[in-house]
């Protein structure tokens, strides 16, 4: 069995808004393995991007991670670390470390790219240079320990003043040029060289995603969240960029968190799935276990609401209805899919607890490996006779 | 045969750029980027064909042109016995023709509410009286899934998929014949944008509409349509019924299309797809002969250097490719590189 890379228990991420606490995030666990493609699909506000950003310390207020713990394992940053409550044998609690060492993780651990690629460059700045920049930060920290930070480059007055004083004071040296060449050319961009040169509006979409899993190549991370990657492309260069993802997981050796709301992206690309719903989530297992085993009713619906390119006779079967608020004071402690569910029951106004999706044994030290679902069915096979009526489920009509 | 409720012949559609004035003082040479260069096609009653590509591909310019929402360059346009192009009073051509656009809440007022836009139609074309407006609005509202409590509510109170719906209900509302549907699920969830082709799917039935599909995803295509249409830099590539547009795909780019969509289920990853090289040329400047042929796996020298004519592999199948002529000069000139 491969080895763990991130375990992640009971992360819950809250934004603090004037209409109240929204639990954007409600206390999931996931396990990634070195090396895997771990899948998180689900609906628009269902937490997916939201989760991506709290491992890379990227939430920004009114949110805030409230609970949990998210271990990455490196043993070398763990025998540099001495608060104890941070640590587990191998693996270092994020969360519980200094800001700036948890900084200087982003690149060489933990790296992203996201939905739209024309808004993530600098316009003002060439690709290539772009691409050296996050090349030459990296190799400074190497040259200097875990101290990435100080090195950073600042992009405020002062820096500029000084950039016009000086006009030999250049961040990126010509070796990091010379490396942003190269991974131009590893993710097949063709004439690399004279594609450095140029801006972020010369490339098309497809090009610029590619340059942009470039520069997230730069550190070597070992796990890639990759924030739907290829929802803004064709289907022929969506094909093209996962065609490239996959082949680059192979020879980096570095774990991809895929997020996407694409059923069939997550087919092809992953090896554990994991479903999200109104922040929880639902159900997670390998492929199979989701695609032919899948114990959540939503998990069905999802499948079933997708039109099949293969089989035309097949008839969709919509959820109805859409998801709830996501606010505190509106949720409550129960499945907060119950009100759409075609198999609620009277119990789904409690908290469904996390259980083993065959065995129905509780998970109590979330071994997250499992084929895993939170709802009763395991536990209670449905009962029409205990059917949630809709009186009682609190329907929202109207606000569908 | 039934006579076609629409038949589009030869439309064009091209933008010009370095016209201006100043431009015309230097001497510039006006460029046209051709949009749509030449699409022909027609529909029958009742029946949904569906324009499918890539961004870019021409396909909303088209649908938004054959509505005379944009001017066309060239082409006709026959709607039951009316020339669109031509016709100086298009009012009765209004009323039996709409569209739904791709992004709900744009295609919205903000400022008006759900049930002044869906009336806005009636009130325009003199429908009936006040009250039958009234009892019209909310049982549109109602067709297509909402509450008629929701009537004085502002588009930005629903979700996407409601704000859709509101969208079909605005089309609706002067019972129309012929709907365009410029990508009216692309924006939504996928457990939304079933709902949402059940509601399209049943409202053709009850209302015995006819629509002009304009996507970009094959199996939603696959779902809906009757009839579909490839597009690729401006012009139509392939035409065929819809099972056998899958089944038997007769162009290389239509070929390419269905390989590139990632099936859904336990089996099969990226490694076993043939990916299509390269990114779709500008309309600007197209290439030579065969506008695929840059990007084709089994392209010629033939292919660049003159323009397929489209060849009929039975009546209702129409592909622009040589491989369909068995005496095509194609297969007497060299492959071409794929690089």
């Amino acid at each position: 069995m491969t080895r763990e890379l991130l375990r992640v228990r009971d992360l819950a991420v809250r934004f603090f808004t004037e209409d109240g606490q929204v639990n954007a995030v409600d206390g999931i666990s996931f396990t990634i393995k070195a090396g895997e493609v771990f899948g998180l699909v689900g609906e628009s506000g269902a937490g997916k991007s939201v989760t991506a950003r709290a491992l890379m310390d990227l939430i920004e207020t009114p949110g805030r991670i409230t609970d949990g713990a998210i271990w990455y394992r490196n043993p070398e940053l763990a025998d540099q670390i001495d608060t104890s409550r941070a640590i587990n044998g191998d693996f270092v609690d994020i969360r519980q470390i200094a800001d700036p060492i948890r900084r200087s993780l982003r690149g060489p651990s933990f790296a992203m790219i996201f939905q739209d690629p024309m808004s993530s460059f600098d316009p003002t700045v060439t690709v290539g240079k772009q691409i050296g920049e996050a090349v030459e930060v990296q190799r400074r920290a190497s040259a200097d320990g875990h101290r990435a930070f100080a090195h950073s480059r600042e992009y405020g007055l002062g820096s500029m003043l000084l950039d016009t004083i000086v006009p030999t004071r250049e961040f990126v040296s010509p070796a990091s040029m010379d490396r942003a060449v190269d991974l131009l050319e590893q993710v097949g961009i063709p004439d690399p060289g004279d594609r450095a040169e140029q801006y972020p509006h010369e490339f098309s979409g497809g090009m610029l995603q590619r340059a942009m899993i470039a520069q997230a190549l730069a550190g070597e991370p070992d796990l890639l969240i990759a924030d739907e990657p290829t929802t803004a492309l064709d289907v022929t260069i969506q094909a093209q960029i996962l065609e490239l993802l996959a082949e680059l997981q192979t020879t980096e050796e570095m774990s991809i968190l895929l997020i996407t709301h694409n059923l069939g992206v997550i087919s092809q690309m992953s090896d554990r799935v994991g479903v999200m719903y109104a922040g929880e989530l639902v159900e997670q297992g390998t492929l199979t276990d989701l695609f032919e085993h899948h114990v959540h009713p939503y998990t069905a619906g999802l499948l079933q609401s997708v039109p099949d390119v293969e089989d035309p006779s097949a008839e969709l079967n919509p959820i109805d209805g859409t998801m709830p608020s996501l606010l505190d004071t509106e949720m409550g402690d129960r499945c907060y899919f119950a009100d759409r569910c075609p198999k609620a029951m009277e119990t789904c106004l409690e908290d469904p607890p996390v259980v083993d999706a065959t065995s129905g044994e509780p998970m109590t030290e979330p071994n997250t490996t499992r084929h895993v679902t939170k709802c009763v069915l395991p536990n209670q096979p449905y009962d029409p006779t205990a059917a949630l009526s809709a009186d009682k489920s609190n329907n929202t009509e109207g606000s569908e | 045969m039934n006579e076609p409720l629409l038949s589009v012949t030869d439309l064009r559609k091209y933008y010009y750029e370095n016209n201006s004035v100043l431009d015309m003082l230097l001497r510039r040479d006006q460029q046209a980027v051709k949009a749509v260069d030449g699409v022909s096609f027609s529909i029958d009653p009742g029946e949904t064909l569906a324009l499918v590509g890539e961004s870019g591909c021409g396909k909303s310019t088209t649908g938004e042109t054959v509505l005379k929402l944009r001017e066309p360059t060239n082409g006709e346009v026959m709607f039951d016995g009316l020339s669109v192009f031509d016709a100086s009073d298009l009012t009765e051509f209004r009323r039996r023709a709409g569209i739904v656009f791709q992004d709900p809440f744009a295609s919205l007022d903000p400022r008006m509410t759900v049930g002044e836009i869906v009336r806005e139609p009636l009130d325009i074309h003199d429908e009936g009286d006040p009250k039958d407006r009234d009892r019209r609005v909310k049982y549109l509202l109602e067709r297509v899934g909402l509450s008629t409590e929701q009537i004085d509510r502002y588009p930005h109170e629903f979700s996407g998929g409601q704000q859709q719906r509101v969208g079909i209900a605005r089309a609706l509302a002067l019972q129309p014949d012929f709907l365009v549907l410029d990508e009216p699920v692309s924006a939504l969830d996928v457990s939304v944008q079933a709902q949402i082709l059940e509601l399209l799917d049943d409202l053709q039935n009850e209302f015995s509409l006819t629509y002009l599909f304009i996507a970009h995803d094959l199996a939603v295509v696959r779902y809906i349509a009757d009839r579909v249409a490839v597009m690729y830099l401006g012009e139509i590539v392939e035409r065929a019924p819809v099972e056998d547009l899958f089944e038997n795909p007769a162009h290389p780019y239509t070929q390419a299309l269905l390989d590139s969509v990632p099936r859904v289920g336990a089996e099969g990853s990226i490694d076993d797809t043939e990916t299509l090289p390269g990114d779709v040329p500008s309309p600007r400047n197209p290439p030579s002969g065969c506008r695929f042929h840059p990007r084709c796996p089994v392209a010629h020298e033939y292919c660049r250097q003159t323009i397929p004519p489209t060849y009929d592999i039975d009546t209702n199948h129409q592909t622009n490719c040589f491989r369909a002529a068995p005496d095509s000069e194609y297969w007497n000139s060299e492959p071409l590189d794929p690089s």
